[in-house]
């Protein structure tokens, strides 16, 4: 091929356009965008306002863990509140949230309900784990209020874990800000609890007192010993749950109110007794709950109640109670706690009804006040911990190092309140260890029904399959041989681990379930 | 309405006489010899009776002449006329006999660059103004869907406003998404969908799909390119109106059960979930299972209610009308238009209307220097309800009443059927607002300059200005707004793109010798924000969204996305020889805001050679009888891929509130699923294409096959993380995926005479798209996502076994009863679990096209265009969930036709489990119904006719004497026939579980064409 002058010239020019092309190649000009409308992460924990900010987030995912069907986990498929049999033809959602109360097939590894709820607390852990890891290096005009902030992540974050490893055990342990894609692998739940001992142990020295606290939804000192407790009960560990619970009935504050209609009646929220709550408001910020919902009921609890959207115990009959919970745990004569939590008649047009799911008694703890927008629309807040635990919990312990005879003490202020006379007094004589196991169960759903401990109750006190069986088999219940029968079965001590964790984290396979599913 | 019609007509009209009052005009036309067609653009020059010019749209063309005058007339693909004519001669007609072919045709490459077809080194696919009108669709992307080889376009809805949207170019190139292609019009880029401009105005689509053709738009070709270009005035001034007008009528996919099945299907549910108390075939358990209102529909024997009917209009209307004036001189060109388009939805009280306007000028202002633009405004406003209106009524019971005894509409709120809340399809439909408006303008403005000969300065700013605004209500009559006495919201997404191009042009011909270069930089900035405010519980609901603050419960949030900027250096070089040999390199370094700041600049280079076979000596003229045409290209390129959220590089905290007293909120942060990722950087294309055009028998038949290979590394994913990480996703830059294909087009002459004309065109595609790496030392993230297997579309689930009949052992389904959903227990271990799943089918077609017969008898046309598809398996869940009881309609929910044939003790030959109200016949199903089973793959198989049109054009004779160039009428069937054995709405949609929920229709129009 022959080329001219010409061609050279302009071949010269193209030339010269790509070398320009090319050497802007070789120009690393920053092109990033300066303007943002949101924080990353890396600027969060420069500023104690913002490091602030991020703690109370973690507040905010506990919120939302409680404020809708997550709440039932812990109280259905127990002995207290059950699902209704015919919620399951609704859709595959409710029939997998009625897994949870009856152990059938659907509590399998695809189980939206729980997947929802595991993901949902490693949110918690997150949320926690990049405040613990930035808040050191943020820095404070003042040291306390500092610490108190990390003591408050830690709390959360034992609390987040405290809920996992009782129901899945072994779980991946995840304490550092998340960085990278890495997999973790199940940790023996052992280490977790280690986690979850150390970080209350942190809590209890650097929280500040409920009294001292700027706002009362804060946790506390006083939190942070109930909880401690709790953990060491759970594991069984008596004798130095024994030592926390004495610490904080001897250094810190523990009262009951004296009428236990002001704990649910949405007016006292915050109260003496209350030891951490989950704080919920109507103020236009979507932090709402809507348990109602899930609590109440398709029928007026009354002939001539109104009945629409904003009446106490309106809603969807998802859940009722147990024959146990609606009758046979009560002397319906002398406490004063049955009629407060239970709606024992529902009617419809007129007529009592007894077909078996749709009248049942039901949960009335959660029935919104005159202050909420609407049944599912309620600022109530929840308890997590309150007085009245404290005083059981230590009664277990007390009963189970031996010390029935002690026990009694903080159970009967318990009962006294309710307006129960002593126990020993009703059974004519001390009751024995074994005998007390039993009642003190039995006083724990009296006292704290429906308040999301019992299913953690059973298994701790290792009842849970018998318990179950016993009184949330609607087989034998209705005796319809027609209804399936509660499956419960040993497996079910803990729940399967979600399919999408086996899959998406790397460091896990399927092999890696819970045994039986 | 029409009386503004009318005047726009007049103020045009009165327009254009002024245009051309000034001297004698002689009119002529230039025309195909065989069809007649009208030949838009071609060269007329009458030397110093008018000069040089062009013909316009319809052919025609003026000059001023008052004795003899000769014309020398050239058109790309047509050999030269010459004659001589006198002024006596008012209406000149010039037929012009062809030459070639349409390998002539001029095709746009990109940046203000054409080139003959036959010159292309790469892989173009055009479509001509005319055959994207021919389709009367609101959205472009359908009417060029099947015509393009290796263009895969799916429905994302069905809904009047709301057609095709996901758009595959060359196989799948992304593990997450496909994104749409770039789309370019008049070199302005255009963000997301384009269908707001209208097809009349458009004048050719051109389809990029290899690196040589795309390379020049870099990173933003991953995904292909679509170059539209859109007319502009030429030649004497014309008026062009179009209009047409027709009926959409329903085509049911699902038919449910009648009245007295339905009856029967709620009485076994009832005795299935629990015999004692709901006994069958006594009537006792019919006051039970029932409400008082289907109880009385009982009693009147079964006399039922067809709640599709109710929500569906037998016929709806759609109606379109096109008004554009163009001229064009040597000076000056502009071209106006308008258009409306009003269309009435099948299901009841939606609809969807478009207004539009489309300017464009360029002027010479001298000889160096040119200017012009183009300005293209319009407004969509899509009427919608309540999303799951279709759905509502399939499933709700026959047996219930639609009004009450004084012809109100019945609100329910009886719970005992398990309905939480009030339930009317009717009452949702009317009560619910579910609208969309967007309000858009985009176009440029350019200046060229040219300072010596052949080199061409050429700045433009183009910008694409997007105002959409989602208004919503629920009212307190309606399922989603019952509870909380109305729901609201109005959300509003501004959206605006400025582009910045400069290119320098060079072309130089010296002997043999030809090169067309250019370099350029272009810059772009995208700012996106939105707002949102949601109420519930409204004081009435007349006001509705327009009163939001009345509203007692208001949740009010916003967001600003950051400025994206994207800057790019581009060069390219066409150079030829001897015409036979075509060499095309092109580069383009990019930079993205998107990346982090050691990432953001890339380098892709591309190179496209040609070789025009036929033009070479030792191909005889004797050969040259029976080959016409023979090119063979070649290119290969890398192309980068940015498609990213731009969040991707932060780890984002969002703003969370907790009330820490129980009463007034704190403000907090917390993060949101994302987990940042600084390092991301370019995914790169590699691809490479081997193409051959040939022609025969005077290219009466002729053919197109392209051979493609992409390899992806650095292929840009969302990773999934661990759900104990508290993260969602993290986007990666580790797996690597191939594609090879084929993309294969014909077009056929069997008969080409004066009355008679027969052309057809026939595409088929096929590509093959794996995964080839994904991380270090992991070659599988679960069973679809794994080296070997596709990047998307493999469709994993449980194998259907049928079902349990009596006597079978339930060890897989403990508490199981016959009747129940069987699930095969794969590895055998004794449990269904998620071991037991397996891939079963993919969601890419074997091959997929389209092809096209147009017959013309003298003045009459006829043109059927089909599509079809092979060898993909759709994955429809819903047609599972509306044939099983109980499934996720909840336990009144009526099941199709299908469902009814359910397992009883004595039907048991079937594969529809036994209806049971506590849904315990479909708790096998590990996901639920909505993951169904095997039973949900279905056969995408498909063929399907798009559109038959018949056409008449009114002989010119008949014309003249009205002063009217062209009348064309038609009348036109949309989507008649489809040939599927695919169970649901369409087996042609992106997503059943989002489409599957507005009715199918057909439609029926006439309309006309005329110029003036």
């Amino acid at each position: 091929m022959k080329i001219n002058n010409h061609s050279k010239q302009f071949i010269g020019c193209i030339a010269i356009a790509f070398v320009i092309v090319i050497s802007a190649a070789g120009c690393k000009k920053d092109i990033s965008s300066p303007a943002q409308s949101f924080l990353d992460q890396s600027q969060i924990f420069t500023d104690a306002k913002d490091a602030t900010a991020a703690v109370t987030g973690i507040y905010t995912q506990l919120a939302t863990l409680k404020n809708n069907v997550y709440d039932l986990v812990g109280v259905i498929g127990a002995d207290e509140i059950r699902v209704t049999y015919f919620s399951h033809g609704w859709g595959d959602y409710w029939a997998g949230l009625g897994a949870f109360d009856d152990y059938d097939i659907k509590l399998n590894s695809q189980n939206q309900m729980n997947s929802g709820f595991w993901t949902t607390c490693y949110k918690g852990v997150v949320n926690a784990n990049n405040a613990i890891a930035g808040l050191p290096a943020t820095s404070f005009s003042d040291v306390s209020t500092k610490n108190r902030l990390i003591g408050e992540a830690k709390f959360m974050r034992a609390l987040f874990y405290f809920y996992l490893v009782q129901l899945y055990g072994d779980v991946p342990l995840r304490t550092e800000a998340t960085t990278a894609s890495a997999g973790v692998k199940r940790t023996p739940k052992d280490s977790v609890y280690a986690l979850i001992i150390s970080d209350l142990k942190f809590a209890t020295t650097n929280l500040w007192k409920k009294a001292q606290n700027p706002d009362p939804g804060r946790a506390s000192v006083e939190a942070a010993k109930a909880l401690l407790g709790k953990v060491y009960l759970t594991i069984h560990d008596y004798n130095n749950a024994k030592s926390v619970f004495e610490d904080l009935m001897t250094n810190n504050t523990i009262k009951l109110l004296s009428n236990y209609g002001e704990l649910f009646d949405g007016q006292h929220e915050n109260n003496n007794e209350s030891l951490f709550e989950i704080q919920y408001s109507t103020d236009n910020k979507n932090n709402t709950q809507s348990l109602q919902n899930l609590y109440g009921a398709w029928y007026p609890c009354y002939l001539g109640q109104a009945w629409n959207s904003k009446t106490p115990d309106y809603g969807g009959q998802l859940t009722i109670t147990t024959l146990y919970y609606s009758d046979s745990v009560w002397d319906k004569v002398h406490d004063k706690r049955y009629l407060l939590s239970i709606w024992p008649h529902h009617y419809a047009n007129g007529g009592n009804l007894d077909t078996w799911d749709g009248g049942r008694p039901n949960s009335r703890k959660y029935d919104i006040s005159s202050s909420d927008i609407d049944y599912s629309n309620s600022g109530k807040n929840l308890y997590y911990l309150r007085s009245s635990d404290v005083y059981l919990m230590y009664a277990e312990v007390l009963n189970e190092l031996g010390q029935n005879i002690q026990a009694l003490i903080p159970l009967n202020i318990v009962r006294g309140r309710a307006g129960l006379q002593n126990l020993e007094t009703v059974m004519g004589a001390v009751p024995t260890q074994a005998q007390l196991r039993t009642e003190l169960l039995d006083e724990r759903t009296r006292e704290l029904g429906a308040e999301g401990w019992r299913w953690f109750d059973l298994k701790r006190t290792g009842t849970l399959l018998s318990r179950v069986l016993q009184y949330n088999n609607p087989q034998v219940t209705y005796n319809n041989t027609a209804y399936a029968t509660q499956q419960i079965s040993a497996k079910n001590l803990v729940l399967p681990i979600p399919l999408n964790e086996l899959q998406t984290n790397q460091a896990l396979t399927l092999a890696d379930q819970n045994p039986g599913y | 309405m029409k009386k503004k019609m009318v005047l726009v007509v007049l103020s045009m009209a009165l327009f254009a006489i002024g245009f051309s009052q000034n001297k004698r005009v002689i009119t002529g036309r230039v025309l195909d010899a065989v069809t007649r067609a009208p030949l838009a653009g071609a060269t007329v020059n009458a030397a110093e009776n008018g000069g040089l010019q062009t013909t316009d749209q319809k052919g025609y063309f003026s000059i001023h002449a008052d004795k003899k005058f000769a014309l020398l007339v050239s058109y790309v693909g047509y050999k030269v006329f010459k004659g001589e004519f006198t002024a006596a001669d008012t209406a000149v007609i010039i037929l012009m006999v062809t030459e070639a072919s349409a390998l002539d045709e001029v095709v746009v490459i990109g940046y203000g660059v054409k080139e003959k077809r036959k010159d292309l080194t790469s892989s173009i696919s055009s479509i001509s103004g005319r055959e994207v009108s021919e389709l009367p669709v609101t959205n472009i992307a359908s009417a060029i869907a099947s015509r393009v080889p290796g263009l895969e376009v799916h429905s994302n809805g069905y809904a009047p406003g709301q057609e095709g949207q996901t758009i595959n170019v060359r196989g799948l190139n992304s593990i997450y998404s496909n994104g749409t292609p770039l789309y370019v019009v008049d070199g302005t880029i255009i963000q997301g969908d384009i269908s707001n401009l209208n097809t009349a105005d458009i004048a050719s689509i051109e389809v990029l799909k290899d690196a040589s053709a795309a390379g020049i738009y870099g990173s933003r070709a991953a995904n292909g390119v679509i170059l539209i270009s859109t007319k502009h005035g030429s030649g004497a001034p014309s008026i062009d109106f179009s209009a047409y007008a027709g009926v959409q009528t329903p085509n049911p996919a699902y038919k449910m059960l009648g009245a007295k099945e339905y009856a029967n299907l709620r009485r076994w549910a009832w005795y299935n979930a629990d015999p004692l108390t709901y006994p069958l075939n006594t009537g006792k358990a019919d006051s039970a299972i029932f409400n008082p209102l289907e109880l009385q529909t009982i009693k009147n024997g079964y006399n039922g209610y067809d709640w599709q009917k109710a929500v569906t209009n037998p016929r709806a209307l759609e109606q379109s009308y096109s008004l554009s004036v163009g001229s064009g001189n040597a000076q000056n060109r502009i071209y106006l238009s308008g258009n409306y388009l009003n269309q009435d939805g099948i299901l009841k009280n939606t609809n969807f209307k478009k207004y539009g306007a489309h300017f464009s000028i360029e002027s010479t202002l001298s000889e160096r220097l040119k200017a012009g633009g183009t300005i293209n405004f319009s407004e969509a406003l899509q009427k919608g309800v309540d999303a799951t209106v279709y759905q509502q009524s399939l499933t709700q019971s026959p047996l219930q009443p639609i009004y009450d005894s004084t012809g109100h509409l019945l609100i329910n709120t009886d719970r005992s059927s398990g309905t939480l809340t009030i339930y009317n399809p009717v009452a949702n439909d009317i009560n619910t607002i579910n609208n969309y408006t967007q309000d858009r303008g985009f176009g440029n403005v350019f200046l060229e300059f040219s300072p010596v000969k052949n080199l061409m300065l050429r700045s433009s700013l183009g910008g694409d200005l997007k105002e959409e605004e989602y208004d919503k209500y629920s009212g307190s009559n309606s399922t989603s707004g019952f509870s909380s006495n109305g729901t609201g919201e109005i959300y509003k997404v501004r959206t605006t793109d400025l582009l910045w191009e400069n290119t320098l042009t060079y072309f130089y011909t010296k002997g043999n010798h030809n090169f067309n270069s250019l370099i350029g930089y272009t810059s772009e900035k995208t700012n996106q924000s939105t707002a949102d405010i949601q109420g519930s519980h409204f004081p009435t609901d007349l006001l509705n969204f327009k009163d939001i603050q009345a509203a007692e419960q208001i949740v009010a949030s916003s967001n600003y996305i950051p400025t994206k900027k994207n800057e790019s250096f581009i060069g390219r070089v066409i150079y030829k020889y001897k015409g036979r040999y075509v060499l095309n390199v092109t580069a383009r370094y990019d930079g993205s805001s998107i990346f982090g700041q050691n990432n953001q600049w890339g380098f892709f280079p591309s190179v496209g050679a040609a070789w025009r076979i036929i033009d070479e000596k030792f191909i005889s003229d004797k050969l040259k009888n029976v080959i016409s045409d023979w090119k063979l290209r070649a290119s290969y390129g890398i192309i980068g891929n940015a498609n990213l959220p731009y969040t991707a590089i932060y780890s984002q905290y969002t703003n969370a509130t907790y009330p820490f007293n129980g009463a007034s909120s704190s403000s907090g942060f917390q993060p949101t699923d994302q987990v940042a990722n600084p390092d991301l950087k370019w995914e790169r294309q590699h691809q490479s294409n081997l193409g051959m055009d040939m022609g025969f028998l005077n290219n009466r038949v002729s053919f197109s096959v392209d051979v493609y290979n992409k390899k992806i590394t650095d292929l840009l994913m969302p990773l999934s993380l661990a759900t104990s990480s508290g993260y969602a996703t993290q986007w990666v830059n580790v797996a690597a995926a191939k594609t090879n294909g084929v993309d294969f087009s014909m077009q056929v002459i069997p008969v080409q005479q004066k009355n008679f004309e027969w052309r057809m065109t026939f595409s088929w595609a096929h590509y093959n798209s794996r995964i080839t790496a994904l991380f270090p030392n992991r070659d599988s993230i679960n069973l679809a996502l794994r080296v070997g297997q596709p990047p998307a579309g493999v469709l994993v689930n449980y194998i259907n076994d049928g079902l349990y009949q009596t006597g079978d052992n339930f060890t897989l389904n403990p508490g199981g009863h016959p009747g129940d959903i069987k699930i095969k227990d794969l590895n055998g271990d004794g449990v269904i679990n998620a071991y037991d799943q397996t891939i079963v089918g993919y969601n890419t077609p074997k091959g997929y096209g389209g092809f096209q017969n147009y017959f013309r008898f003298r003045d009459f046309t006829l043109s059927v265009l089909t599509a079809y598809s092979y060898g993909a398996k759709v994955f429809n869940p819903i047609n599972d969930e509306l044939s099983y009881f109980a499934s996720n309609f909840g336990n009144s929910a009526n099941v199709t036709t299908a469902g009814g044939n359910f397992w009883t003790p004595t039907n048991t030959n079937t594969n529809v489990p036994a209806p049971n109200a506590y849904a315990a016949s479909l708790k096998t199903l590990p996901g639920g119904p909505a993951q169904g089973s095997s039973n949900a793959i279905l056969s995408g198989n498909y063929l399907r006719i798009k559109s038959v049109t018949l056409g008449y054009t009114i002989p010119e004779t008949m014309l003249r004497k009205l002063k009217i160039k062209s009348v064309n009428i038609y009348a036109q069937a949309i989507e008649p026939f489809l040939l599927s054995k695919y169970k649901g709405l369409d087996p042609d949609n992106g997503n059943p579980t989002q489409v599957e929920n507005y009715p199918r229709y057909r439609s029926f129009l006439f309309g006309f064409k005329m110029g003036l």
